[in-house]
């Protein structure tokens, strides 16, 4: 099949999300399927097939996810309503729209780096109860209790340790 | 200090009734007009002008002359009671210069290479010839030539076509800047951006007022503590939450009001229980439960917030307690969770009774305020998001906006009716 001419090729925008918590590792296609599935759940199959989104891309904790120019908002809708991946639970946080790759390519590179050179210890106490640091950026320190049972994933902040 | 070969071209082109070049331009002119429109050459003309503007002997650059017609755009008679002068067929000219017509047909022309740049060469009495330096930005010399390589990158496409050539950036008013180009920049069709009514924008009206998540449950409710809370809901947009069972303080610039939430309580312990709680100049909500219960918690002072409308009976928000909440500024929460983790016939259910609250609240304006319901940062969501999932149930962007100062509303005391003025 021949390449369609550029006036009449389907317009693309591209949209670059970042995944939360940090150090979440989500499969490019099972994100592909949350996102279609949460589209189609909130708007329903004929305005799925108009967005027609597609993950396109990705870099560590970003992705870049395509959609039919003119539906990024109802695209963006349907991305703050997925709470789960196969069982993580994660977040989207959307941080920019273009109309190329390369420039959200770019915008990863220009994005913060995480501070990580003041890491604290790999094991604190928190409410009298002892966990194992998992994530640390900045601020942010995500940490899982220790133990076979509950081990519940904490998202505190350097001063909630410090205090204690 | 000796001169260059350069700069004997250069003054040369510089008065060329003198120098001899005019006599050299009329017999070029009979040869040019005789030859195509587009015409690739083995040297640039003009060599002093050429390398100014980029032109190296190298592989992957080209120099094409092109030749243009003179004079403006040539439009039909309008016959229709004007005497001639008025007919309008004279002095219609063009908004772009002819160079940037040579530049786009040698564009075309050359569809592997970029325009770098053009100069004129000569014009006889019916056409102006300009000579156009193209660049083949993906041939291996220009790659490996630091000053042009990045003629290979995307973002320079078609740069004669988008007027990014020098005299595409003239043509466009972009030579100067600052007074005298307001009709200029950004660009000459949008001299200036409509501005968009953006949640900032409306915000600067309002600096006393702050965007507000209603409730938020931290640690040990929920699985993040406050700081951490504060600190998300910083990079999402919002300048204060309600934390539930939280001390009031202030974390990383977010405000955070302690919030108390009173739920499954008969009436008749309620007004002690309410009581308790004002003193602690807590932002206090009730989980509301049928009408009669409605009423009688919006009738009790110092109740801020009724939440949890969404999971009560179809008929427990009716017109008359709306009328009581207005007069009462007690607010109405929207809970946007199910919204975000519901599927199917519950969010349906939820989004019906949201828009069913939002009839009664333009009719009767009591407060609303928006609430994520967070118990872990990753329930919380932009002010951005809020404001997507919001227009789900109908709300524009100004409803949005009175539901961010919907806690504002409900804790600054109202006006009093009559002031007296000694």
């Amino acid at each position: 099949m021949s390449t369609r001419p550029p006036t009449l090729r389907e317009k693309r925008r591209y949209l670059l999300v970042h995944i939360d918590p940090p150090g979440t590792i989500i499969d490019q296609k099972d994100l592909h399927y949350t996102i279609s599935d949460a589209t189609t759940f909130l708007w329903g199959d004929v305005v799925a097939a108009v967005i027609t989104s597609a993950v396109v891309a990705t870099e560590g904790q970003y992705f870049i996810i395509r959609c039919r120019r003119g539906t990024e908002q109802d695209l963006s809708v349907a991305l703050s309503t997925i709470t789960t991946c196969c069982g993580i639970p994660i977040a989207l946080r959307m941080v920019a729209a273009s109309g190329t790759i390369n420039t959200l390519r770019e915008k990863i590179r220009s994005l913060k780096t995480p501070d990580l050179r003041s890491n604290p210890p790999r094991e604190c106490t928190f409410d009298k109860k002892l966990f194992q640091i998992n994530q640390c950026n900045g601020q942010k320190i995500d940490v899982i209790e220790k133990g076979f049972k509950n081990t519940n994933r904490l998202f505190l902040t350097r001063e909630d340790l410090e205090e204690l | 200090m000796v001169k260059s070969m350069y700069a004997f071209v250069r003054e040369a082109w510089k008065v060329p009734e003198k120098s001899g070049v005019k006599a050299l331009l009329w017999n070029r002119m009979q040869e040019w007009r005789r030859e195509g429109s587009v015409v690739r050459l083995e040297h640039p003309t003009r060599i002093d002008r050429a390398r100014s503007l980029g032109y190296k002997a190298k592989q992957g650059i080209a120099v094409a002359r092109v030749q243009v017609r003179r004079g403006g755009r040539r439009v039909s008679r309008y016959v229709r009671a004007r005497r001639s002068a008025r007919m309008g067929k004279n002095r219609s000219t063009a908004g772009k210069s002819i160079q940037r017509i040579a530049e786009e047909r040698a564009s075309k022309r050359f569809p592997n290479m970029e325009v770098l740049n053009s100069y004129w060469v000569g014009q006889d009495g019916k056409l102006k010839y300009y000579e156009v330096i193209l660049v083949d930005g993906h041939h291996p010399s220009i790659q490996a030539d630091k000053n042009l390589a990045w003629l290979a990158n995307s973002t320079h496409r078609g740069r004669a076509e988008r007027g990014k050539t020098s005299a595409g950036r003239k043509g466009r008013g972009m030579s100067t800047r600052g007074k005298g180009t307001e009709k200029t920049r950004p660009s000459i069709r949008f001299p200036c951006k409509p501005r968009e009514i953006t949640l900032s924008s409306f915000y600067s009206k309002f600096t006393f007022m702050k965007i507000t998540d209603a409730c938020v449950y931290p640690y040990p409710c929920g699985d993040s503590s406050v700081r951490r809370m504060a600190l998300e809901a910083k990079a999402l947009g919002f300048d204060r939450l309600v934390a539930a069972d939280t001390p009031s303080g202030e974390s990383y610039g977010v405000e955070i009001y302690s919030g108390i939430l009173i739920r499954e309580t008969a009436v008749k312990d309620l007004a002690s229980r309410i009581k308790r709680e004002r003193n602690n100049a807590a932002v206090v909500s009730v989980q509301a439960g049928d009408n009669g219960f409605n009423r009688s918690v919006l009738n009790h002072k110092g109740v801020h917030i009724l939440r949890g409308l969404h999971s009560s009976d179809k008929n427990a928000f009716d017109h008359v307690t709306a009328k009581i909440a207005a007069d009462n500024r007690v607010a109405i929460d929207l809970d946007l969770s199910p919204l975000i983790s519901g599927r199917g016939y519950s969010r349906q259910r939820v989004m019906h009774r949201y828009r069913d609250i939002l009839v009664l609240e333009r009719r009767y304006e009591f407060p609303i305020t928006i609430s994520s319901h967070a118990r872990s940062i990753l329930d919380m969501r932009a002010v951005r998001e809020i404001a997507g999932l919001s227009s789900l149930i109908g709300m524009d962007t100004h409803d949005v906006e009175m539901a961010f100062f919907g806690v504002d509303i409900i804790t600054t005391p109202p006006d009093p009716a009559v002031k007296v003025i000694l």
